[in-house]
């Protein structure tokens, strides 16, 4: 099969099983890094105060000795930290549900953590285009079709979301009941059509105006299929498609397939 | 078997496998889980496999097939992540697998002293002659203030208050530029070419001129100590950018990215040292060479520490095996001078050919 054309990691394990994971885009992790970036200077700005009592006791040099190496381990160790501990997940990527793996989906080492975190450096440097400055990480980023930024490509690490899926969720389509009872058992629809309906049914934020004309340029493709009369509703057509499609009580096995291939 | 069927009968499985990884997650990892709870997840994870299978190949829904995705996923990373391949952290392995490390990729080194101490060695001798030459490099202003800042002996010393600060000062900007030197390096080796030449020169004005106008013992009794250090470490990490960049162009037979990546522990383990060199000098700069000890011991500090750096660099971790990354790259023979200059052998064919 082609390689899909999608932002997705797919991890091969012994097991032969290749499992899917969602790589994250540019906009969520930078978000996760600006959280990351305020944290940091509340730690900054707490310990200076804190160091503060060097000052009072007349041992200032000692203080902005302190002080001075505690932004050069906030800039250098601070996310290698982070992801040592957590698995991957800095306070930033916790809270956008992010978490840097290896490109073989295992969790990330020393190795690679301190890696992509030393060549940071290289990622936040700024190549000024008047009126512009722009930043290289952000920029290679966008070249690459899974998302990493320069630290990524030398540790081979990649960043992923890292949410809970739910079964389920709310579905945003009301079905056309009337046409459920003239949809055959057995549909004509691949894997492709069934990802399109099942995307296009959960999708919210959408007005049913919107729905309807988006829904209109598919649906005549699928009455023809069928062989049923131009759907007056598009929207409920497809509705009424996903459902008998979810069906699991009058669903019939798309393919005759022979029963030994059960065990194979 | 319908998509109902499968969740009625694998529904309690996948609910037990997600409440152990819930576990495991929550806590210390599979070790939370005891004997007993590793090897029932791990057979979880088997059946899981077979389910996921099931569930693509008869189209039982996207929905299901990203649930069992994602549980698959936690599980893999749940079993596997003690077992990544000599993960767990050794300061001893990184400290004395640096030298070998740095032999290995000697050419870089030296190419790297070329171009730091090329540029000083110049620099400094024109600036010694010629003031226009320190001018036409700094400010005048720059030059005033190391004059102001060097013009006294270290007769007084420095009081423990202002070395306890400094040594955060030296480790935060030093060790600084050394990384940032190092991490360029992906541009192309750009940075380390920029930061190389750009120190080398500086350095080198600032002590021709100081010589010059006659403060030549104060500025070198005060660097001899800790220099060998200091300035050994910025040309490692340079070689180590430099190398990065190399890795980018010649790449013997991989994919650019791929030989990169190869690349990268033998990179971090020549960081690491120069991380190691970096605190001495800092330690050494901030305690040691203002001290009011006389220039004649710290010349003698400085010369013995000159041989303690090439001492590490020429012998230290012989016995050291050749590491699995490194052997892995192939073309890296056994490390020697003679060596350096000649091409590394031919690899050998169909290494990661048709697999």
């Amino acid at each position: 099969m082609a390689p899909l054309v999608d932002t997705v990691l797919e991890i091969d394990t012994p097991e032969h099983l290749a499992f899917r994971t969602r790589i994250a885009g540019p906009a969520r992790r930078m978000y996760a890094w600006i959280l990351d970036l305020l944290l940091r200077a509340v730690i900054y700005m707490v310990v200076v105060l804190a160091l503060g009592i060097f000052s009072v006791a007349g041992a200032d040099g000692l203080g902005m000795g302190l002080t001075l190496l505690l932004v050069f381990l906030l800039d250098w160790f601070y996310f290698t930290a982070w992801e040592l501990l957590t698995g991957g997940r800095s306070a930033g990527k916790m809270a956008l549900k992010l978490r840097v793996v290896r490109h073989d989906g295992l969790p990330v080492g020393w190795r690679e953590s301190l890696l992509r975190n030393f060549i940071r450096a290289a990622d936040i440097t700024m190549l000024p285009f008047p009126p512009f400055v722009l930043f290289v990480g952000p920029m290679v980023m966008a070249l690459d079709p899974q998302f990493r930024r320069l630290g990524d490509l030398v540790a081979g690490t990649v960043v992923v979301v890292d949410e809970p899926v739910t079964m389920g969720r709310a579905v945003a389509v009301t079905p056309e009941e009337g046409l459920l009872s003239e949809l055959p058992a057995s549909l004509p629809l691949d894997r492709t059509d069934l990802e399109a309906l099942e995307l296009f049914v959960h999708r919210e934020h959408m007005s049913p105006a919107r729905q309807e004309e988006l829904a209109e340029i598919v649906s005549p493709f699928y009455a023809d299929r069928l062989s049923l009369p131009r759907p007056r509703r598009a929207t409920g057509f497809l509705g009424a498609l996903w459902a008998r499609a979810q069906d699991p009580g009058r669903r019939v096995e798309q393919r005759a397939a022979p029963d030994g291939e059960e065990h194979a | 078997m319908n998509r109902e069927a499968l969740v009625r009968q694998r529904g309690q499985h996948w609910k037990r496998l997600s409440e152990l990884l819930h576990t495991a997650e929550q806590t210390t990892g599979t070790r939370a889980l005891g004997p007993s709870g590793i090897s029932e997840l791990a057979a979880l994870y088997r059946s899981l496999a077979s389910d996921l299978m099931r569930v693509r190949r008869d189209r039982l829904g996207p929905d299901l097939e990203r649930h069992l995705d994602n549980l698959a996923g936690r599980a893999h990373n749940a079993l596997y992540a003690g077992t990544s391949v000599g993960s767990s952290f050794k300061l001893s392995t990184l400290i004395l697998d640096f030298a070998p490390a740095l032999r290995r990729n000697l050419r870089f080194f030296l190419l790297a002293c070329v171009l730091f101490y090329g540029p000083g060695v110049i620099a400094g001798a024109a600036a010694y002659t010629d003031e226009a030459y320190a001018l036409a490099v700094l400010s005048p202003g720059q030059l005033h203030d190391m004059e102001e800042m060097h013009s006294k002996g270290h007769a007084e010393g420095r009081a423990a208050n202002q070395s306890a600060g400094m040594t955060g000062f030296y480790v935060y900007n030093n060790v600084g530029i050394a990384f940032r030197c190092f991490a360029t390096g992906i541009l192309y080796g750009l940075g380390p070419l920029y930061f190389l030449l750009f120190n080398g020169l500086t350095i080198g004005v600032v002590m021709g001129h100081l010589a010059r106008v006659g403060h030549g013992e104060n500025i070198f009794s005060f660097v001899s100590s800790h220099s060998p250090w200091e300035l050994t470490a910025i040309v490692i990490s340079g070689a180590a950018g430099l190398q990065m960049g190399f890795a980018l162009v010649s790449t013997g037979g991989r994919t650019r990215l791929g030989n990169l990546r190869g690349h990268g522990l033998e990179l971090l383990r020549q960081v690491g040292g120069a991380a190691a060199f970096l605190v001495i000098a800092a330690g050494l700069e901030a305690w040691y060479s203002p001290s009011a000890l006389p220039p004649v011991v710290k010349y003698v500090t400085g010369a013995l520490g000159w041989v303690a750096v090439a001492a590490i660099i020429a012998f230290a971790g012989r016995k050291r095996p050749v590491p699995d990354d490194v052997r892995a790259l192939g073309g890296v023979s056994q490390p020697s001078l003679r060596g350096v200059f000649r091409r590394p052998p031919p690899r050998a064919e169909a290494d990661e050919g048709a697999t």
